[in-house]
């Protein structure tokens, strides 16, 4: 029933996706980082008012480690938000952005943490 | 429910799938650092088929079981006269292949103004079936877990089989199981074929989860986990892998303060184990005893 | 019942059977004499098809069986009690019973040669849920019998069940043997120490570095100073 359900729910949106760029610094606390994130559409204009929580897999273990995900707050610069996150080691980390508005989506990217902080690699 | 539990019982459920896949292999004798690469031919053929042609998922996933137990099978014939220790070489060499040539492989096309598909290193993005269609992460946990039900069920029928019987059989020894009559060889083909379909049915799963996948991902220490998994919890019943990916996803993640020293517990855990039960928390003998009295 | 001729087995460049000939009567217990690594093991596994020979033939019931697998060897009738490895440790005592039984169909009947085998090993009875690693000595070489058995063999092969079990016990697994050959089951067995197997087998055979050096009745064995040596453990091979 449950196949069925999905093979006829709607199919593809189609909208244009988000695109997101991440820099992380790190805090007084170990292994806590204060990350900044723009958001653009495709076109590359900001894009305010989006909801979202921000997650993180290790590709290098996929599944083993859980990030709890926090909610990033807007700030009053257009397309850019922040939030606090706390990994459990150094390495490559892949963020996830989980979005619930405008529109139910995920971003991914990948960032190398430090003791100074998370840049995007690669 | 809340968010981190959906992800952390999601993950338990994918991990389920590949520890299963391993155990398997145990359980006919033969031990194998090798099922997260049918894990990989899984996740990318499934990914392949929705993302880029627009297959539903439950065909998708059907395509990753049929590319994965078509693997486990080609790897199993020349394999499967190896034993111990160059088996396991065996499969470590086959699936450290397969992850270097992901790396290689470019497969792109154009889907919605996006080029999408495996493209190397970078590895396959936007593999987005389940939010194109809404479903709802709790929806997919759903889904998620009634596959590993019906898998485990399909599992408790096979070892109260004769063939279930066969297989213990030929892990206890091989040697001793064909003087008996029993078909050693044909048995560990036929179990690396499903082994192979089970882990990529978990890739199928996982990539839709993640929404994309790397080679990076399909690393040894997927496949030593997904193995390890089974020597903790145990050969005796299939309930074992499932107990050992949660004692150490569920219960050392959730319990976050001791997380950071995880691979030093885990790591610990699985050699104290050995020693004292080397067949696992749910050995054979444990679970005859829990098991008494009922057909 | 088996004929075997001129067979010759080899691992590698080493030949360990070289030409072997020997004979299984139907309703007899045959017994192959030989001290260690006189090639006794080899003929087994031979035999069972768990090695191939280089050339010659064996013969059961007037169908070849070299070139079958072992599970087609055991379906024709031949089953193999081997020597050491004899259980599936962590397999219950029931279950190996049910294990020797694999290649046949009919729930109903395995049931029944079963409860038969528990008639026979009471011991195997009382420890029936029991892991197969957890019972002595003398009561694994019962299994191992009982096991082979479950296949309805009609005629087992037996390498040395009386290594390394204490002289009672050795004389309690030869009454079952005497007991099974009457019932009907054909016998061939391989011994190092012809104590025990001149009480029961009908006819001898000598091995030794790979060939047959006699053949003959118990009484001829008995009578021939050549099984000095084997009865009192070869200095050679």
């Amino acid at each position: 029933m449950i196949w069925l359900w999905l093979m006829l729910s709607s199919a593809a949106l189609g909208q244009t996706r988000l695109d997101a760029a991440i820099e992380c610094a790190a805090t007084a606390r170990l292994m806590v980082y204060d990350c900044a994130i723009a958001l653009a559409d495709r076109q590359g204009r900001p894009v305010d008012g989006a909801k979202f929580k921000l997650g993180a897999d290790m590709p290098s273990m996929p599944m083993a480690h859980n990030v709890r995900p926090v909610e990033a707050d807007s700030t009053d610069a257009p397309g850019r938000y922040r939030a606090r996150l706390e990994l459990e080691m150094e390495g490559e980390w892949a963020l996830r952005l989980e979005f619930s508005a405008p529109r139910r989506d995920v971003v991914v990217k990948r960032l190398i943490f430090d003791d100074k902080g998370g840049r995007e690699g690669r | 429910m809340d968010e981190f539990l959906i992800g952390v019982l999601s993950n338990i459920g994918l991990m389920s799938l590949l520890a299963l896949s391993a155990w398997l292999l145990l359980v006919v004798g033969e031990i194998s650092f090798g099922q997260q690469a049918f894990f990989a031919l899984g996740a990318y053929a499934a990914g392949i088929a929705t993302a880029l042609y627009g297959w539903p998922l439950p065909l998708g996933l059907f395509a990753g079981v049929v590319v994965g137990a078509l693997a486990g099978f080609a790897v199993a014939i020349p394999t499967m006269r190896l034993t111990g220790l160059a088996f396991a070489i065996a499969t470590l060499a086959f699936a450290e292949l397969m992850r270097l040539l992901l790396q290689l492989w470019v497969f792109q096309r154009e889907v919605d103004g996006e080029r999408l598909g495996p493209n190397a290193v970078e590895g396959f993005r936007g593999v987005r079936w389940v939010y194109d269609h809404d479903l709802s992460a709790l929806g997919y946990l759903g889904v998620i877990w009634g596959i590993v039900v019906v898998v485990l069920a399909a599992l408790f029928l096979c070892e109260r089989s004769r063939i279930g019987l066969a297989c213990r059989a030929v892990g206890a020894d091989a040697e001793l199981a064909e003087a008996q009559g029993l078909p050693a060889a044909r048995l560990k083909i036929l179990v690396a074929t499903v082994a192979g379909g089970l882990a990529a049915l978990g890739g199928g799963l996982y990539v839709h989860l993640a929404t994309y996948v790397e080679p990076q991902h399909f690393s040894i220490m997927l496949g030593v986990h997904a193995l390890a998994y089974g020597l903790i919890g145990g050969l005796g019943t299939a309930l074992g892998p499932i107990l050992g990916v949660v004692l150490d996803i569920g219960l050392l993640e959730a319990l976050q303060e001791i997380a950071r020293y995880r691979m030093i517990v885990f790591g610990g855990a699985v050699a104290v184990l050995l020693i004292l039960r080397p067949r696992g928390l749910l050995d054979e003998a444990l679970v005859r005893r829990l098991t008494r009295g009922k057909p | 019942m088996l004929r075997v001729g001129d067979v010759v087995t080899a691992y590698g460049q080493l030949e360990a059977l070289k030409g072997v000939s020997v004979a299984a009567e139907s309703g007899k217990i045959t017994c192959l004499l030989g001290p260690n690594g006189a090639g006794k093991t080899t003929l087994m596994m031979t035999v069972t098809g768990l090695l191939k020979p280089k050339r010659g033939s064996i013969a059961f019931e007037g169908q070849e069986l070299v070139g079958l697998s072992p599970s087609e060897i055991v379906a024709r009738g031949v089953a193999l009690v081997p020597e050491n490895r004899l259980v599936f440790p962590d397999m219950s005592v029931r279950e190996n019973l049910e294990a020797g039984a694999y290649l046949r169909r009919k729930p109903a009947e395995i049931a029944a040669d079963l409860d038969r085998m528990f008639e026979r090993f009471p011991r195997l009875k009382e420890r029936a849920g029991q892991s197969a690693g957890t019972l002595s000595g003398g009561e694994q070489q019962m299994l191992a019998v009982a096991r082979a058995l479950m296949s309805r063999p009609r005629l087992l092969l037996m390498d040395e069940p009386s290594l390394g079990l204490a002289p009672l016990i050795v004389e309690e697994i030869f009454r079952i043997v005497a007991e099974l050959n009457r019932d009907g089951t054909s016998i061939f067995l391989v011994e190092q120490n012809a104590h025990m197997a001149l009480k029961v087998a009908h006819h001898f055979y000598l091995i030794e570095q790979g060939r047959v050096t006699f053949s003959g009745s118990p009484g001829q064995l008995a009578e021939d100073e050549v099984i000095q040596r084997a009865y009192l453990g070869s200095k050679r091979g």
